[in-house]
Order: C-alpha cells, then sequence, then structure tokens
C-alpha cells in the first residue's frame, strides 16, 4: 500500500488532481469506513427511524399521498389547568390537497384526538394503534374526535370517498407519531 | 498502474464489509426489490432496514435536526410506497430514496425558514471549524486525525463523504449524481473529496500517516 501511495505522488505536480483522477482504493475504501465509524460513534441513526417507518408502511393503502408534519407545539396554557387534558399537543399535517390539525390530549390511561381537516369534507379518518383501527366520521365542517387510543404509535388514514365506509375513493396517510 | 484496477461486480471481497461483495449485495437488494414490488411486505422491511442509514446521512447533512430528519426519512419511505413499480434496479432504488430525502429535507427547511433563518453559510463552499473537543473525546484515538481532517474539507465534500461512506459501491456515482454533485471533468467528485482528504493527511505524499497502520 506504501510503494502505491508513493506513485501517487509522483504523478504530477498536483497531488491532489493526480490523485482524483485514480480510482477508489483499498486505502479510500478504509477511510470512509473510518469515517462511517466516526458518523455511527457522533450521530447514531436513532431505532425509532426504522421501528416508525416499518410502523407507517404496514399501512395497507399503497396508493396514497402522503401528509408531512409541518408543526408540533405544546400551547403554553395547556399544561396549567389540570386534570384531564393536560399536556395537550398540537400537530399539523399538511400535503398538496389537504391539511390536518389536531390536538392530542392524555385522558388516564388513553389518549383523545380532536381534529379538523382542511378544506372541510365529509369523509372518513382512521387511526392505526397498535394490532387495531379506529375509525369514525370526519363531519361536514371537517371536524371529528377519536377516543380513548392506546398510547403508543399511530398514523392518521384519510379516505375521501364515501363517509361511511371510506370506500370508492383515494387516501391520504400521515407519518407514524407517537402518542 | 495495475493496483488502481476498479475492482469489478464479480471480484470477491472487494467491499469493505467482506461478508457482502458488491455483487452479493446487488442480487441480493435486487431480489428484495423485485419482491417488494409482487407485494411483499416483509421484502420491503427489510429493504428499511438495509437503506435507512444512508438516508439518515442524507438528512442530516442537509441541516435537519434528529426530529426531523426521522419525520424526512418517515415520508420517504411512504411516497415510496407509491413509486415502487417504476424502479427497476437497487442502483435506482438508492437515487431515487436520497433524492426524495433530500427533497423532504428541502421542503422542511424551506416551511421553518420563517421562524429560523438559515444559516446562510450551510450550503457555501467552506469548511466547518476544527471539531469540538466533545467531538474528539468521543472518538477512537486512531479515528481523530480522520475526523480532523474531513472536517477541514468543504462543506460539500463533507457531505458527500458521509453519504457515501454509508451506501455502497455500486450505488456511489448514483448517490453523488442525488445530490447535485454528479462526476465532473476530473473524475468524480468523490475522488476529487478523496484526494484533499489523503492529502490533509498525508501532505507529502509518503504514505506513512497516523491512519494506516491497525485498520483491520
Amino acid at each position: 500500500m506504501t510503494g502505491e501511495s508513493g506513485a501517487r505522488g509522483a504523478g504530477g505536480t498536483d497531488p491532489v488532481r493526480a490523485s482524483a483522477a485514480e480510482l477508489l482504493d483499498e486505502r479510500d475504501e478504509d477511510l470512509l469506513r473510518i469515517l462511517r465509524e466516526c458518523h455511527e460513534e457522533l450521530d447514531p441513526m436513532p431505532d425509532s427511524v426504522v421501528q416508525r417507518s416499518l410502523f407507517a408502511l404496514a399501512v395497507e393503502d399503497i396508493d396514497a399521498e402522503v401528509l408531512r408534519l409541518v408543526e408540533q407545539y405544546q400551547p403554553a396554557a395547556a399544561g396549567v389547568r389540570g386534570g384531564e387534558g393536560e399536556e395537550a399537543r398540537v400537530v399539523t399535517f399538511d400535503s398538496d390537497s389537504l391539511t390536518i390539525m389536531i390536538r392530542i390530549s392524555q385522558q388516564a390511561d388513553t389518549v383523545r384526538i380532536d381534529g379538523w381537516l382542511a378544506p372541510p369534507q365529509a369523509c372518513r379518518i382512521e387511526l392505526r394503534s397498535g394490532e387495531r383501527a379506529l375509525g369514525t366520521a370526519v363531519d361536514a365542517e371537517g371536524r371529528f374526535v377519536l377516543e380513548a387510543i392506546p398510547r403508543g404509535l399511530a398514523q392518521l388514514v384519510v379516505r375521501l370517498g364515501e363517509p361511511l365506509t371510506g370506500g370508492g375513493g383515494p387516501s391520504i396517510l400521515t407519518p407514524a407519531i407517537v402518542l | 498502474m495495475p493496483n488502481s484496477i476498479r475492482p469489478d461486480r464479480t471480484e470477491p471481497a472487494a467491499a469493505a464489509d467482506a461478508a457482502d461483495t458488491p455483487a452479493d449485495r446487488n442480487a441480493r437488494v435486487a431480489a428484495l426489490l423485485q419482491s417488494a414490488q409482487s407485494g411483499n411486505r416483509e421484502s420491503l422491511n427489510k429493504i428499511v432496514v438495509e437503506l435507512s442509514p444512508v438516508l439518515w446521512q442524507v438528512a442530516r447533512a442537509q441541516g435537519l435536526d434528529r426530529e426531523a430528519a426521522e419525520d424526512a426519512i418517515q415520508c420517504t419511505w411512504l411516497s415510496l410506497l407509491r413509486h415502487l413499480d417504476q424502479i427497476h434496479s437497487p442502483i435506482a432504488l438508492t437515487a431515487w430514496l436520497v433524492t426524495a430525502t433530500k427533497r423532504e429535507a428541502w421542503r422542511t427547511r424551506t416551511a421553518h425558514r420563517a421562524e429560523q433563518p438559515l444559516d446562510g453559510d450551510r450550503i457555501s463552499d467552506t469548511a466547518d471549524p476544527q471539531p469540538l473537543p466533545e467531538e474528539r473525546v468521543l472518538l477512537a484515538e486512531r479515528h481523530r486525525d480522520v475526523w480532523t481532517a474531513v472536517r477541514r474539507l468543504p462543506q460539500r465534500c463533507q457531505e458527500l463523504l458521509r453519504v457515501v461512506a454509508f451506501s455502497h459501491r455500486p450505488d456511489y456515482d448514483a448517490v453523488a449524481t442525488a445530490l447535485g454533485m454528479p462526476r465532473g471533468s476530473i473524475g468524480p467528485t468523490r475522488g476529487r473529496c478523496l484526494a484533499k482528504l489523503r492529502t490533509l493527511l498525508d501532505p507529502d505524499g509518503s504514505g506513512i500517516t497516523g491512519t494506516s497502520g491497525g485498520l483491520a
């Protein structure tokens, strides 16, 4: 390896240019591996990246539009009221055609979601949570409520078809979030 | 220069991870892709496990914080569901995913720009300052020299090498193109970045550096 490096340096007056023209060698692979190990040490990918992605991908709707999480905050006043509804958190999802804002509040051991969908339209919304799916109708003003949701990973699926079943129309998915 | 012939896909044990040669890996991902396209979710899940680490590097190198990077990667995988049928090779799959993650990162940064002005230097071609002391403490001694040198490279080189370091050899050119750094007139940007790195580590070209020993 030492001899090879020497040959590289002798190639021209500009060692950077000369060695850039060469193809990847063993030493480059070593440098890349060390760099990979540095990043793994300094900025490790959390396990939740794969866990949340696998949860979200288990959805049945493969031809769905994807909503993006655009905003997440905890209203400052929410914590001081005490009792049920404390620790409320507001999350907004957005796509080219739809915006959903949900308010997530804790109720004893479960979670309640108050949601608004815009532009408002009667449709069906489902929440995939653990092994089961909870569903409810979205009213003509775009409002919906989901209650008694177990904590953990959850994903919303909007079905824009017929309001009772959601069938016959396109679907829109959110990423999985932790409730 | 007989030593610098690029190993082709059939050469055994050419990759850093000896258990999985570029050819093996390419065939394995090709099979997973085909199986996922026919509706096998378990194969899709294996692809997620295999390729999420490189997407993490893309999102983080684009300046997203850890939480935003996680969201961007998840949206990339969800978006893949409707595009899976149009992707015909492992290289095309990596290219599509890297491009999509970069686009998600761009969207996220644009959305947050009003609240948190973007550091104007991020996309410029300037190097980061010296690594922070705590970064050095975390790294094993033999890695510190390489890390210190990498941090002195231009930002674009740091971004490219970070992503390439988590990619597999057949994907290198596709990754560079997806990141907007295609092959230039004097060879791939990757080669120039690696050459600069080698020069920083070994300024006199002697081949003797602090990293050449004990790399097994």
